[in-house]
């Protein structure tokens, strides 16, 4: 294993939670498409790995855009606590069902090849 | 079909190792420009792709400790044989030239930057609250990271930030080309950035051969 040993004396940093970056890294490595498995056991977690995934980038875009239009003054106080309920709740709701299927945030994606991956 | 690894200046001597395929490693001269080939009856076939790229960075790497200064190839860049290599150095010396002195003694240090995967102060009671603590939380790391971006730039010679393709929740990923004698200080700029944000995960690796520095190869 010298390609390893090379690799590990190249680092000059590393901190913080390094192996969960690592694994999502590693997920984008892996670049066999993803396909929601035909098993009846399984259809339903690769569905809603599916679902949850697209749900989570109109969240991000969506939270995203509020924080801009915040930043810039564009909403009155009432529309800020409005949205920031929504996206806490959806947040919280979204904390539930991925419990619920047993996916983790870096199941939450997709490779977009060249393009990089999706969230 | 010739496989060239790098262009280097003032070579001393062609490192011991191997080529792809076993291949010996061969040098030639034009101008001053000494490109580092070897030669293969095929290209890379999928299986032995991997172990093929890693063996052209380990030569790459081998003759970083041999020349003033080396400007590497992206891997797979083949010619047909040394006229064809030759036209193409002679066409392109000055340029060759001006490339050997923006990255002479020279190496490229690789850094990236995290944000915590789930980033939960005390639950927020307000939807105010929330977006609030959203917003601050989102400007203090971005203030973070561009003040640690300003810090190892100061100490190098160039900058090249990945843009489009970071990973889920990447705040930085930039490659910096640094002279030598000033590894130590950047690495000590990055360890105190890390000591101070433990919310933050920071891999900072290196020395490279400056990849993300070289124009288009041969």
């Amino acid at each position: 294993m010298t390609e390893r040993h090379q690799a590990f004396d190249r680092l000059l940093v590393a901190s913080g939670d390094v192996e969960t970056v690592a694994r999502r890294l590693d997920a984008r490595a892996d670049r066999a498409p993803r396909r929601v498995t035909a098993d009846p056991e399984k259809v339903e977690q690769g569905l809603a790995q599916l679902v949850l995934t697209l749900i989570e980038l109109l969240r991000q875009l969506m939270e995203r855009q509020a924080l801009r239009r915040m930043d810039t003054g564009t909403l009155s106080d009432e529309q800020v606590e409005r949205l920031g309920l929504t996206f806490m709740r959806l947040s919280e709701r979204m904390d539930e069902l991925k419990e619920t299927f047993g996916l983790r945030d870096e199941d939450l994606n997709l490779d977009l090849g060249p393009l990089g991956s999706l969230l | 079909m010739i496989h060239v690894y790098a262009f280097a200046e003032e070579l001393d001597e062609l490192p011991e190792s191997a080529g792809l395929d076993g291949a010996p490693l061969e040098r030639r001269s034009v101008d001053g420009v000494t490109a580092v080939f070897s030669r293969r009856a095929a290209p890379s076939s999928q299986e032995s792709l991997r172990d093929d790229a890693l063996a052209h960075g380990a030569v790459v790497d081998a003759l970083m400790e041999r020349a003033t200064a080396v400007l590497p190839v992206r891997f797979g860049e083949v010619v047909a044989d040394e006229a064809a290599l030759d036209a193409s150095v002679e066409a392109r010396v000055a340029t060759f030239r001006r490339a050997f002195e923006d990255v002479r003694d020279c190496v490229e240090l690789a850094l990236r930057v995290w944000a915590a995967a789930a980033p939960e102060a005390e639950t927020p009671v307000t939807g105010a609250d929330y977006l609030g603590a959203r917003a601050a939380e989102e400007s203090q790391r971005r203030a973070a990271v561009d003040s640690l971006d300003r810090d190892v730039s100061s100490l190098a010679r160039a900058v090249s930030l990945r843009g489009g393709t970071a990973a889920p929740g990447e705040l930085l990923g930039a490659a910096y080309l640094v002279p030598r004698r000033r590894l130590d200080d950047a690495r000590r700029v990055v360890q105190a950035f890390a000591d101070a944000h433990e919310g933050l995960t920071v891999v900072f690796t290196g020395p490279w051969p400056p990849f993300s520095f070289v124009e288009e190869p041969a």
